[in-house]
């Protein structure tokens, strides 16, 4: 029995540049072909070249301009009368690379896919357009319609947005956004000096650049392909952790659990009722959720804490304090930075609903206000040092009262004591 | 410069017109007439051919008349009469005033 062996055998390959030099594809291509690997049907798939062996010829590689699509078509093959065209002198349809289709022929005397550079660069309009909508998304989205609404809390607080996410997070974040943006940006001038020596008249062809040359930026965008790949996944990751993390509040845990491990560095809500009177009586009420302290540390900031306690405390003389406390507490790395925090603080709280500033005696600190916040709790922001203090204390049913001005000093006092 | 692409024809266009005014023809035909009318000078690449009937049909100087499996059939229409009629007197223009210069420049001489 003859061994059957006519199964086409595949390599892969990265691709040795960008999807919009058109020269530098067509040409690795032809080389390609010289060494015996075709591109394969729809060989350009995720970043990886499919190439499938063959015997070593010269084959021609044209790339041409994909047109505006309609809205039922995706342009995800070339038209038929185009395939149809150019298969009648010899050239046929083999993938589609970025914003372009890769025709090939290996007849050596085939007419040239384009005859006319002006037609080609109208050709190229549709391309130009589209990556300019591109970019003009992505500056939309991530740059100017933030600013425009004021509600995207990473454009309205930064630093407490970096503090959230976590510095390291949000740095890796900005370098790949903003390698994309550059990478956008470069595309789109690349393909618009493309269309500009097309329209000249210009025939485009190798490049001037020499064999080491070529090597070595072939060998310089594989490796910056990877590795943008590379950290996008990564980055893709973390960000999926962190947001699952965050979403079902892993990291919070029972009130009653930190406090035995660490003394928070704040009043609780029995230290401000004691200004009442003696406390007799302390119960936490479980709604089922609330009296949890939830503790990060950051390269911003080495201690943040997020601290909710609901409970009813009883003084020795029969009054009541049944209330919920709201602290979120950091120490930043240095007084400059606490002073900025500080201040995103009350800027995002005074942007929202309902916001009302209270008059009323503040605490002698570098930084204090006092207002009700979008829930109309009494809420005061403090600041000394490096320690930021943003504090809701609600007495929902109470018989003994607690003027702000009084809990406020409390805390005051322990911002400053902690030193 | 022209400042819209249509205003000025490139040769590949004004060579498809040309062969669109005496009958409608598919897109091999107009190519094979092109090569027929400039003795084999002027090759008509495909993609080069497909995006001038594709422009064409947008700024409706042609119109496609009939579609045979994959291959279809154009026809000029008056708008792209006009414009092939623009050009040629163009062009008709700039072979007068060359000639002038070089009867002048014979006479010169």
């Amino acid at each position: 029995m003859e061994k059957r062996n006519d199964a086409p055998r595949y390599r892969y390959r990265l691709p040795p540049c960008p999807a919009y030099d058109v020269e530098g594809t067509e040409r690795w291509l032809s080389e390609m072909a010289a060494q015996g690997l075709m591109l394969a049907p729809d060989g350009f798939f995720f970043g990886i070249v499919t190439l499938e062996e063959s015997e070593p010829c010269h084959a021609r590689y044209r790339l041409e301009a994909i047109p505006k699509g309609s809205f039922f078509d995706d342009n995800a093959t070339p038209d038929a009368e185009a395939v149809e065209l150019a298969a009648h002198y010899g050239w046929e349809y083999v993938a589609k690379r970025g914003e372009f289709y890769i025709y090939r022929t290996v007849q050596e005397d085939a007419r040239e896919l384009n005859t006319d550079p002006r037609v080609r660069a109208l050709a190229m309009k549709a391309v130009r357009a589209r990556q300019r909508g591109y970019l003009f998304e992505w500056l939309w989205w991530l740059v100017l319609y933030p600013l425009l609404q004021n509600r995207a809390l990473v454009w309205r607080m930064p630093l407490l947005a970096t503090l959230t996410l976590g510095s390291w997070l949000s740095l890796f974040t900005v370098l790949i956004v903003g390698w994309l943006g550059i990478r956008a940006i470069v595309r789109t001038v690349m393909l618009e000096r493309l269309y500009r020596r097309l329209s000249r008249g210009e025939t485009i062809g190798d490049g001037t650049a020499d064999g080491t040359e070529r090597a070595r930026r072939i060998r310089r965008h594989r490796i910056c392909s990877v590795t943008r790949v590379t950290l996008t996944v990564i980055w893709a990751v973390w960000l999926s952790v962190w947001t699952l993390y965050w979403m079902t509040d892993q990291g919070e845990v029972p009130m009653e659990e930190y406090i035995e491990e660490e003394a928070l560095p704040f009043a609780s809500l029995a230290e401000i009722a004691s200004c009442a009177g003696e406390v007799a009586e302390y119960r936490a009420i479980r709604y089922g959720f609330g009296n949890t302290v939830k503790a990060w540390q950051d390269p911003l900031a080495p201690v943040n804490i997020d601290y909710c306690e609901i409970a009813e405390v009883k003084l020795a003389d029969g009054r009541s304090v049944e209330g919920a406390l709201y602290v979120t507490y950091h120490e930043t790395v240095s007084p400059a930075l606490a002073v900025l925090l500080a201040k995103e603080y009350h800027r995002g709280d005074r942007a929202k609903k309902n916001y009302g500033e209270l008059g009323v005696d503040l605490p002698k600190v570098s930084y204090a206000v006092a207002y009700l916040d979008e829930v109309h709790r009494p809420t005061v922001l403090l600041q000394e040092g490096n320690r930021v203090m943003r504090v809701s204390f609600y007495a929902y049913s109470s018989s003994a009262e607690i003027p702000i001005e009084r809990w406020a000093q409390i805390f005051a006092d322990g911002m400053v004591s902690h030193k | 410069m022209p400042r819209h692409a249509m205003e000025q024809l490139t040769e590949a266009m004004f060579y498809v017109l040309m062969s669109l005014c005496e009958t409608p023809r598919c897109g091999v035909r107009i190519v094979e007439e092109i090569e027929r009318r400039t003795e084999g000078e002027v090759r008509l690449g495909p993609a080069t051919l497909y995006t001038v009937l594709a422009k064409f049909e947008k700024e409706k100087y042609i119109k496609e008349i009939k579609v045979e499996g994959r291959s279809r059939t154009y026809a000029i229409t008056e708008k792209g009469l006009s414009a092939y009629r623009t050009e040629l007197a163009r062009l008709r223009a700039c072979l007068v005033a060359a000639e002038k210069g070089e009867e002048k420049h014979g006479e010169e001489k």
